[in-house]
């Protein structure tokens, strides 16, 4: 003999959301002569995918700089919280126009 | 690349331009990587140059006590796992009878916020636990040591 399947109505598992509300910085158009910082948190192959970006962008963007990875260290970890407090000041320091960050899996 | 957009949500900026490499570079020769990091040059540069905030809607989200689904235990697993409710395991349906049995053994508020866990930078809530230590398989006398532990790890020292 066949028995009905319990059917089940079910609620949210969800809270609700805390999120602030940021607007993102405002773009260069263009690149030419621009100054991009690069985070990484050291892990995913960043030592080999930067420089390639790197040439990438100089060969369409004549004049672009770089600010490598390794003028602000790894960005996870055990000082990663002082970092993310001291990093507005270091980009302003080294005159950052746009940031590649988070090269990661 | 659903974890960099539910974190870009989760800090507020849901309209972070994300450039996704495609495959997992720790498995690709050195070939490969090159080949898809030139792929993905259009993808960096709208990121880097031009991009905007794109006014997003947010979808209004179900109150605590709204019933979200009905179906068979096979029906809720299959909807949790789809819309990341769940961590893949199974669950056991939280259903309302269930969660009110949680909170008989809590003098807490439903409502009252425990704190605000990442990556989403969603308010937890008594509630919240209750419905998910019910999808966990606790037992409903184990609700106080499910507060304790949302507290524990809502402290910004607890990092995972």
């Amino acid at each position: 003999m066949m028995t009905a399947e319990p059917v089940y109505d079910v609620v949210w598992p969800l809270a609700p959301s805390a999120a602030p509300t940021g607007k993102l910085a405002a773009r260069s158009e263009d690149l030419r002569g621009k100054t991009v910082g690069e985070l990484w948190d050291y892990l995913f192959k960043g030592e080999e995918i930067f420089p390639l970006i790197r040439r990438a962008l100089e060969a369409r963007y004549p004049g672009i700089r770089f600010v490598e990875f390794e003028a602000f260290g790894s960005t996870h970890g055990r000082d990663e919280k002082e970092l993310a407090a001291t990093l507005p000041g270091l980009l302003r320091q080294h005159g950052c126009d746009a940031v590649i960050s988070a090269v990661g899996a | 690349m659903q974890q960099a957009a539910v974190v870009s949500k989760g800090v507020g900026l849901p309209s972070l331009p994300i450039a996704e490499y495609p495959g997992v570079p720790m498995t690709d020769g050195s070939d490969a990587v090159a080949r898809k990091i030139e792929a993905l040059v259009p993808q960096l540069v709208a990121g880097l140059a031009g991009a905007r905030d794109v006014a997003l809607r947010a979808a209004a989200e179900p109150a605590p006590r709204d019933v979200v689904h009905r179906g068979t235990l096979d029906d809720i697993q299959e909807h949790f796992h789809r819309n990341l409710w769940s961590d893949g395991l199974p669950i056991i349906p939280p259903t309302l009878t269930r969660v009110e049995r949680f909170l008989k053994h809590t003098r807490r508020a439903p409502e009252e916020v425990i704190g605000r866990l990442l990556p989403e930078n969603r308010a937890a809530t008594v509630w919240s636990i209750a419905v998910n230590g019910v999808m966990a398989g606790c037992r409903p006398e184990y609700m106080p040591l499910l507060v304790a532990i949302v507290e524990a790890i809502a402290e910004p020292i607890f990092r995972v």
